[in-house]
């Protein structure tokens, strides 16, 4: 991961889009029993200048990098600024406290999204469970397939865009450059 | 596919200029001028200047065309190490253009000699002294035609350098791989640069196969030039170690094998293929 010129243009001809990490944590690999990969098909062509100013890549092992070494996971994670996280990986898999800090070390702007994947009599006791981890404005949670496909087409056609505003991309993309340069 | 059927499918200029340009065919015809009047020299007494008895005659060419046609295989297997064709490096195939180059000069060779010997002999039918000198003739015109490829490319401004671009190609790759992020400094740069000369080269040549290896490669090398470092690993094979990794990587990277195979099979001539399956490696 690079930093972006101040001045830095994205799309064609010769300039390099933004590239969107999509990191996402689950033991399934699925989201609300979709593959990730195909809910992504479905939204990238509605997203404006999509191949030319933006495009998203999913990396799965999000859980599996947690798992092996939390402090080491985050110089990976953190280049992906949209992070989809299982509740179940955070509540049952003793990682609570890794995932809070993991989030709290996350620049503006970077979209933690918790998908909640349980039936709605238990949605309280869920959101009980999570209380600390959402403490950070950078977090949301979903509870329907839905939602979440809206919102991950929200967010990569207007938030992470350079084509609807590249001062806020490379500006995310320089703080995580910093905070990478920071840990090594 | 048979033999015939497969030499049918390709054009026959392939076999002989190797894809070159079509201005060589004429260079090829230019120099058939000169042999046919060099082939004066096939026939029987007087025209023959040397005193040899016809069994010495025999011996000595038939030696000598052996070497020739050793040669003229090597030859060919050098200008098929120079494209960019997967094709062109397999001995089967070098072997089917040497075929074909003896075949043209044998043809050549064999009107020259109906040309100026005829008028003098009155007969069509080869003597056995005949059949050897024209053999080594029609060896040494078809080596005459593939060094005139060479001399083409030797003289021409535009060096090929597609040995080292696939040798930085995948050296790239794979120290890409290898290397963990922070001891990464300009592997992908390389990779992209060494692909894209590649790249260039596919798309100019006009041989058969290219143009599906040079789609395969643009589109890869497009996604790879989008791709972050994390990304572009896995491109290359470092793919984490678990049933988390999404398919879309893994078809990149099964893409990037079968392009590295092709690679590879262009990285080895004929003829050295020939004697490395000799030694048995």
């Amino acid at each position: 991961m690079e930093k972006y010129a101040e001045d830095r243009e994205f799309g064609p001809p010769d300039k390099k889009p933004h590239n969107e990490g999509i990191c996402l944590f689950s033991d399934s690999k699925s989201c609300y029993g979709d593959d990730l990969e195909s809910i992504l098909n479905e939204i990238t062509p509605k997203i404006s200048g999509y191949e030319e100013t933006i495009v998203a890549d999913p990396h799965g092992e999000g859980l599996d990098l947690m798992r092996d070494d939390p402090v080491e996971a985050e110089t990976t994670i953190l280049k992906s600024s949209l992070w989809l996280v299982h509740h179940e990986c955070i509540i049952e898999d003793g990682l609570k406290d890794d995932f809070r800090r993991a989030i709290n070390a996350t620049p503006p702007r970077t979209h933690v999204c918790i998908l909640i994947d349980a039936p709605e009599s238990e949605h309280e006791e869920i959101e009980e469970d999570l209380d600390e981890v959402t403490d950070s404005q950078n977090v949301f949670t979903v509870k329907s397939k839905p939602v979440l496909r809206n919102s991950i087409r929200q967010y990569l056609d207007m938030s992470a865009n350079p084509k609807r505003g590249k001062e806020e991309v490379i500006e995310w993309n320089n703080n995580v450059c910093d905070l990478i340069d920071a840990r090594s | 596919m048979g033999t015939f059927s497969s030499i049918r499918s390709i054009p026959f200029s392939e076999f002989l200029i190797f894809g070159r340009s079509e201005t060589k065919i004429f260079a090829i015809v230019a120099s058939e001028t000169v042999f046919l009047g060099a082939t004066f020299f096939v026939a029987k007494p007087p025209f023959l200047p040397i005193p040899f008895s016809d069994s010495a005659a025999l011996l000595i060419t038939g030696l000598l065309t052996v070497v020739l046609a050793a040669a003229l295989y090597v030859l060919l297997s050098g200008l098929g190490y120079q494209t960019y064709s997967a094709k062109f490096h397999s001995p089967v195939h070098i072997l089917k253009c040497w075929a074909a180059h003896l075949a043209f000069s044998t043809v050549v060779i064999y009107i020259g000699y109906l040309l100026l010997v005829y008028p003098y002999t009155g007969s069509i039918v080869l003597q056995p002294v005949d059949i050897g000198i024209g053999a080594v003739f029609s060896t040494g015109y078809a080596i005459s035609i593939a060094g005139i490829i060479y001399g083409e490319d030797y003289f021409s401004d535009n060096p090929n350098t597609k040995p080292e671009d696939i040798d930085q190609f995948l050296t790239a790759a794979e120290d890409l791989k290898e290397k963990p992020e922070p001891e990464i400094v300009d592997e992908p740069g390389q990779l992209i640069q060494a692909g894209d000369s590649l790249l260039t080269g596919l798309q100019t040549s006009n041989l058969e196969g290219t143009g599906d290896l040079a789609s395969d490669l643009q589109d890869w090398l497009e996604t790879f030039k989008q791709r972050e470092l994390q990304g572009q690993k896995k491109m290359v094979g470092d793919l984490p170690n678990s049933d988390a990794q999404f398919s879309v990587w893994e078809d990149r990277y099964n893409a990037f094998q079968d392009l590295e195979e092709e690679l590879r099979e262009m990285d080895n001539s004929a003829s050295r293929r020939v004697v490395l399956s000799v030694r048995g490696k």
